[in-house]
C-alpha cells in the first residue's frame, strides 16, 4: 500500500503532470498521423529518455503508447486513412459517419470508447499483471497459428463488400506477406534480386498506400461539387443515448482487447478487428454496419487501448513485449536499467504504480483532450479537398519513409495506392489485404514451426487444446453467415 | 525518484534537444571533424540488442565529439541493406556501421556489397557469451542430459533466424559432441525463445544471458552451459564448454566499423569517442545489467584481430556445416 | 476501368459482372505460379519441413479458386460509387510521383513549394493568394516539426545539415 501511494504520488508531482499532459498532446497527434505511431515517436525520443530519471523515462513511453493508440482513429474517421494500424477497423464506421456529417460524433465516441477500454485494462494489470502474465507460456506456434486462422475467418465480414472478395483482399494480403526472405530456410522469395524486397513488405507502407492513397486518388477523380458539411452538425458529440447504446459493445471489447493485448506479439491491430467483428454479430442492427454504425466504432477503440494495458502484461512481468510498442518500451527500460519481470514487482513496486498512474491519467487526459479536441478535429473534415490532400500525402511521405529510412517503402506507397484504387473502383475493401499481410505471416511462421515441433505429424495439434479451441472458433466464424441465413430462412 | 532528478532529466532533455541547434552552427565555422551528424547504420530495427548497444555507446560520445549521433535502422538481408547504405556514402568518416556476426556472415556468403578487407573495424562494445538454455522444470538437468539425449534422437533446438549466429552455434554444438542432425526451430528473438523454452515447445534454446535474465533468476530456465572460455560471474554454476568435454566458444559480439579509405585521424577520434563514452559509467552499467564484463569493451587493433579471427572461422564453419550458400 | 470488351461473346447480356476481374486474377495467379518455380533451392543442411515454395502456391491456389467462384458468383458486391476516371487521375500521379523521385537527389524540402502550389492548383484551385500562403507555409511548418524538432530522417538532398 505504501508503494502504491508512493507511485502515485511521484506521477501527481506538478512536474511530472505536465510532462504526462504535453507527452499526451503530442501522442495523440503523432498517433494521428499515418505512418508515424507510438513505435516511431519513442524511437526519435530515444536519445531524451535514456538520459532521464528511470521512472520518468519509462511512464512517457507508457503515455505516449496510450494516447497515440487512441490518436490513430482521428485520421480513420476524418479521411479514411487510419494513423496507427490498431485504428484500421475504425475506417469502417467512422469515415462513412464524417462524410455524413458526424464526424463529431464519431470522434467522441472513439474518444470515450479508447478511455474507457484503458481505463479497464489498466485497472487489469495493476489487478493481475504476474498471474495473467503466465498465459504468454500456453501459448506455442500451434496456438498463435489458430489464433492467426481465427483473425482470419473475420475477414469475412469486413466492410461492406461481398465476402467472396474480401476472402480474394485476405488471400492477396497473405501472398504479399510471403514476399522476402523465407523466414524457416532463408530462400528468396518474390524479391527479384533487389535488398529492400528482401526484407517484405512492411505492412505500414502498404496500408498508407492502401488506404490514404486510394482514398486521395478517388478523391480526384470525385466531381467537385461535394455539399458543404453543416459546420454545426459535423462538430456535435455523441449524445447520453448513444452512450448508452454502445455500454454492452464496450465493456465486451475491453475484455477482449485486453486479453488479446496480454497475447505477446498480437497487439491493437489484432484486437481491433476482433471486437469489431463481435460488436457486428451482437449488434440489433448489423444491416447498419458499414455506413456509419456507432456501435462500429466503440468496438476496435474500446479494444485497441485496452490492448495497451494488456501487452503492458507480460512486458512488466516477463519482460516478454506484449506488442511491437511494448518491444520498444521494453528496451528503453533496459537502457535505462530497469529489469522487468517478477523481480521487479517485488522490489520496485512504487515503480509499477508509478507507470499504472500515468497510464491511467494519459487515458483520462485524452478523454478531455478527445471530447474538446473532436470539435475541433471535425473542422478538418470541411477543410476543402484540393489543400487537404496535397497535405495528406506529403504526411504519409514522411511517416513511410521514416520507418525504414527508405524511398523504396514510399514507392511502395505509392504503387499500392493505385493497387488500392482499382481494387476500391472493383468493389475490393483495402482492410482484408492488411489483415491478410499482417496474419499471413504469423500463419506461415507459426505453421512452420508447428510442424518442426511435431516432426510433420499433423496429429500433433490434437494434442493443443487451446488450438483446438481457436480453429473451432474459426470454423464458426466462417460457417456463422450460412448457419444464420439458413436459420432466417427456416422461419 | 526525486522531483530534483525529473527536473534535471527535462532540462538536460530540453538542453539536448537545443544543443545540436545551437552548438551545429557554433562547429561548422571551425571547419574540422567532425562538423556534422554522424550516422551509426544498423541491421536491425529500433529497440533490439544491437539498437540499444549503439545507443549506450553513442551516449556519452556525442559529448566528446561536440556532435549529434544518429542511430539508423536499415534492415534487410542480414546487413546487406546497411551495407549497400554505407557503401553508398562517402568514406569521411560520417557514417559508421554496427559490426556483427552477420555481417560476417553475408559477406562469406558473397552477399554483401564490399568484401572483407573494406572493413575497418572501430571498436568492440558487447562480448555476449552464447548460452545453451533448457526449461528449469523440464527433463534435463543438465548439460550432460542434454548430450547424451541428443545423441539418442534429434532434439527440438530453438534460436533466431534460420543462417544466423544462432543456428551456426546449434550445429557446430551438435557436431562437436557427435549428436544427431537436430530439429532447428526458427524464432523471431529472444522473448520468444524464452516463451516457447518454458512452454515445452523446443527442448534446448540459443540464449544470451540478459535475454532470459528474470527467467533464470525465477528457476523457469536453467543456463545449462555457457559456450566461453570461462564461467560467468553472473552463472557460477553453469559449466564452460570446456568443464562439459567439448571445445566450443561462439559469443555473440557487437562492435562498430568504417570503410576503408576513411581518413586515419578521422577513425583514431571516433575510436577514441567511442572508448571513451563505454568506459563512462552509464555504458558500464548497461554492461553490468546485462551480465556482461567490462571486457566486453575492445579496441580498434583487439577488434580488427577478433574479427579477422571470426571471419575465417566463420568461414570455415559453414563449408563445413555445408551451409555456404 | 472499361471491361475487357474484346472478350466478351456477342450477346453480352448475362455476361457476369466480374468476369473480368476473375480473368486477370487468375493471370495474376498463374504470373504468381510460375514465378514460385524459380524460387533458389533449399541448401541440403536447412532442409527441412515444408520447402518455401510450398506455401505460396497453396495460396496462389486459393486465390485462383475464389476467383473461379467470383466468375460465377454473380454479384458485383457493394462497389463504392464509381467516380468516373479523370485526367486529374493521372495528372495527380505524376505530380506525386515526379516529386518523389526528385526527393532523394534533391531533398524532400526543396521542391515541396512547388508541389504545393501546383496540387491545388491540379484540383481546380484559383485563389492565388491562397495558394501561395499554403505552398510557403506548409514545408516551412514540416520542417520545423519534423526535422527540427523531432529530429526524424528525411531525405533532405541538398538541405542536409541544416538543423543539425
Amino acid at each position: 500500500m505504501d508503494a502504491a501511494l508512493t507511485g502515485i504520488a511521484f506521477v501527481l508531482s506538478a512536474e511530472m503532470l505536465l510532462l504526462i499532459f504535453l507527452a499526451t498532446i503530442a501522442g495523440v497527434l503523432v498517433g494521428a498521423l499515418p505512418g508515424l505511431g507510438s513505435i516511431m515517436m519513442i524511437v526519435l525520443l530515444l536519445p531524451y529518455i535514456i538520459v532521464m530519471e528511470p521512472t520518468a523515462g519509462i511512464v512517457l513511453t507508457a503515455v505516449i503508447y496510450c494516447a497515440a493508440t487512441f490518436g490513430g482513429s482521428i485520421t480513420s474517421i476524418l479521411i479514411n486513412t487510419p494513423g496507427t494500424p490498431a485504428a484500421a477497423a475504425t475506417t469502417f464506421e467512422g469515415y462513412p459517419m464524417a462524410q455524413r456529417g458526424e464526424a463529431g460524433r464519431a470522434l467522441g465516441m472513439a474518444a470515450f470508447s479508447s478511455s474507457v477500454g484503458g481505463i479497464f485494462s489498466v485497472l487489469v494489470l495493476i489487478v493481475a499483471a504476474p498471474l495473467l502474465a503466465r498465459v504468454a507460456y500456453h501459448f506455442g506456434p500451434p496456438e498463435y497459428f489458430a489464433l492467426a486462422l481465427f483473425g482470419l475467418s473475420m475477414l469475412a465480414s469486413l466492410g461492406n463488400t461481398s465476402t467472396l472478395k474480401n476472402y480474394i483482399g485476405g488471400a492477396f494480403g497473405i501472398l504479399l506477406s510471403t514476399v522476402g526472405v523465407d523466414f524457416a530456410t532463408g530462400v528468396e522469395r518474390f524479391t527479384f534480386g533487389s535488398p529492400a524486397l528482401a526484407e517484405g513488405i512492411h505492412f505500414i507502407p502498404l496500408m498508407i498506400g492502401l488506404f490514404a492513397g486510394s482514398e486521395l486518388l478517388m478523391q480526384a477523380a470525385a466531381s467537385d461539387a461535394v455539399p458543404r458539411l453543416v459546420s454545426k452538425v459535423a462538430v456535435r458529440l455523441p449524445s447520453l443515448a448513444d452512450l448508452r447504446k454502445v455500454r454492452g459493445t464496450i465493456a465486451r471489447s475491453s475484455l477482449l482487447g485486453t486479453f488479446v493485448g496480454i497475447l505477446p506479439a498480437e497487439g491493437g491491430t489484432v484486437a481491433a478487428l476482433m471486437a469489431y467483428n463481435e460488436a457486428k454479430r451482437w449488434s440489433k442492427t448489423p444491416e447498419a454496419f458499414g455506413k456509419g454504425a456507432i456501435e462500429g466504432i466503440a468496438a476496435p477503440e474500446s479494444a485497441n487501448n485496452a490492448a495497451t494495458g494488456g501487452a503492458m502484461v507480460p512486458t512488466l512481468a516477463l519482460g516478454i513485449p506484449g506488442s511491437a510498442t511494448t518491444a520498444v518500451i521494453l528496451g528503453a527500460m533496459i537502457m535505462l536499467g530497469v529489469r522487468p519481470g517478477p523481480a521487479l514487482f517485488q522490489q520496485q513496486p512504487d515503480f509499477l504504480y508509478a507507470i499504472f498512474g500515468g497510464m491511467l491519467l494519459a487515458n483520462l487526459v485524452f478523454l478531455f483532450v478527445g471530447l474538446y479536441g473532436a470539435k475541433l478535429f471535425a473542422h478538418i473534415s470541411l477543410v476543402p479537398k484540393q489543400f487537404l490532400w496535397g497535405t495528406v500525402f506529403l504526411l504519409a511521405f514522411i511517416g513511410t519513409y521514416a520507418i525504414n529510412n527508405s524511398l523504396f517503402d514510399v514507392w511502395m506507397m505509392v504503387a499500392f495506392s493505385v493497387v488500392g484504387f482499382v481494387m476500391r473502383r472493383r468493389g475490393y475493401s483495402a482492410a482484408p489485404v492488411v489483415m491478410g499481410l499482417i496474419l499471413g505471416e504469423l500463419v506461415e511462421i507459426s505453421l512452420t514451426q508447428s510442424m518442426l515441433m511435431f516432426q510433420q505429424d499433423v496429429s500433433g495439434f490434437f494434442t493443443r487444446p487451446i488450438a483446438l479451441l481457436f480453429f473451432a472458433l474459426a470454423l464458426l466464424g466462417v460457417a456463422y453467415p450460412y448457419i444464420k441465413s439458413a436459420l432466417q430462412r427456416r422461419r | 525518484m526525486k522531483r530534483r532528478s525529473i527536473l534535471r532529466g527535462a532540462a538536460l532533455g530540453l538542453l539536448v534537444l537545443a544543443g545540436p541547434m545551437a552548438g551545429g552552427a557554433e562547429v561548422m565555422a571551425q571547419d574540422s571533424f567532425p562538423s556534422k551528424t554522424i550516422e551509426i547504420v544498423n541491421l536491425s530495427g529500433a529497440g533490439g540488442g544491437s539498437d540499444i548497444f549503439l545507443r549506450m555507446a553513442a551516449l556519452r560520445a556525442r559529448k566528446s565529439l561536440k556532435t549529434d549521433i544518429q542511430v539508423l535502422p536499415k534492415p534487410g538481408g542480414l546487413g546487406v541493406n546497411a551495407m549497400n547504405y554505407v557503401n553508398g556514402k562517402p568514406r569521411d568518416g560520417y557514417t559508421v556501421m554496427s559490426l556483427l556476426p552477420g555481417h560476417l556472415i553475408s559477406i562469406a556468403n558473397g552477399k554483401a556489397p564490399i568484401g572483407f578487407d573494406e572493413l575497418v573495424p572501430l571498436v568492440r562494445g558487447t562480448d555476449d557469451p552464447q548460452l545453451l538454455m533448457v526449461a528449469g522444470n523440464g527433463s534435463f538437468t543438465g548439460i550432460t542430459d542434454v548430450i547424451a539425449e541428443a545423441k539418442r534422437r534429434p532434439i527440438k533446438i530453438g534460436g533466431t533466424h534460420v543462417g544466423g549466429i544462432d543456428h551456426i552455434t546449434a550445429v557446430s554444438f551438435i557436431k562437436k559432441v557427435g549428436a544427431q542432425n537436430p530439429i532447428y526451430i526458427p524464432f523471431k528473438s529472444g522473448s520468444e525463445l524464452v516463451t516457447n523454452l518454458i512452454g515445452g515447445n523446443i527442448e534446448v534454446a540459443v540464449l544470451n544471458f540478459g535475454e532470459a535474465e528474470s527467467q533464470i533468476e525465477s528457476g523457469e530456465i536453467q543456463a545449462a552451459v555457457v559456450l566461453a572460455k570461462d564461467r560467468m560471474s553472473v552463472l557460477p554454476d553453469t559449466p564452460t564448454s570446456h568443464d562439459a568435454g567439448f571445445d566450443l566458444n561462439i559469443s555473440l559480439v557487437r562492435g562498430m566499423a568504417v570503410l576503408k579509405g576513411t581518413p586515419e585521424d578521422r577513425i583514431a577520434a571516433l575510436e577514441t569517442a567511442f572508448l571513451k563514452s563505454m568506459n563512462h559509467s552509464v555504458y558500464q552499467n548497461y554492461l553490468s545489467g546485462s551480465g556482461l564484463a567490462p571486457s566486453s569493451i575492445a579496441d580498434r587493433q583487439a577488434w580488427s584481430a577478433q574479427i579477422s579471427d571470426m571471419y575465417v572461422s566463420i568461414q570455415d564453419t559453414l563449408k563445413e556445416l555445408g551451409m555456404a550458400q | 476501368m472499361t471491361d475487357r470488351g474484346e472478350d466478351a461473346p456477342a450477346s453480352p447480356r448475362r455476361l457476369p459482372p466480374d468476369l473480368a476481374d476473375s480473368l486477370v486474377i487468375l493471370a495474376i495467379c498463374a504470373g504468381g505460379y510460375l514465378l514460385t518455380l524459380e524460387f533458389d533451392p533449399v541448401p541440403e543442411f536447412m532442409r527441412q519441413g515444408l520447402s518455401p515454395e510450398r506455401f505460396p502456391q497453396i495460396v496462389i491456389g486459393v486465390i485462383g479458386a475464389f476467383a473461379l467462384m467470383l466468375a460465377f458468383a454473380g454479384r458485383a458486391g457493394q462497389a463504392e460509387k464509381r467516380p468516373r476516371l479523370r485526367l486529374r487521375i493521372a495528372t495527380t500521379l505524376l505530380l506525386v510521383g515526379t516529386y518523389v523521385a526528385t526527393a532523394e537527389s534533391l531533398g524532400m524540402f526543396t521542391l515541396m513549394p512547388l508541389y504545393c502550389a501546383l496540387f491545388p492548383v491540379l484540383w481546380g484551385e484559383r485563389h492565388w493568394p491562397l495558394i501561395a500562403a499554403y505552398a510557403g507555409l506548409l514545408p516551412v511548418l514540416l520542417f520545423a516539426l519534423f526535422v527540427v524538432l523531432l529530429g526524424t530522417p528525411l531525405p533532405l538532398g541538398l538541405l542536409e545539415g541544416l538543423g543539425g
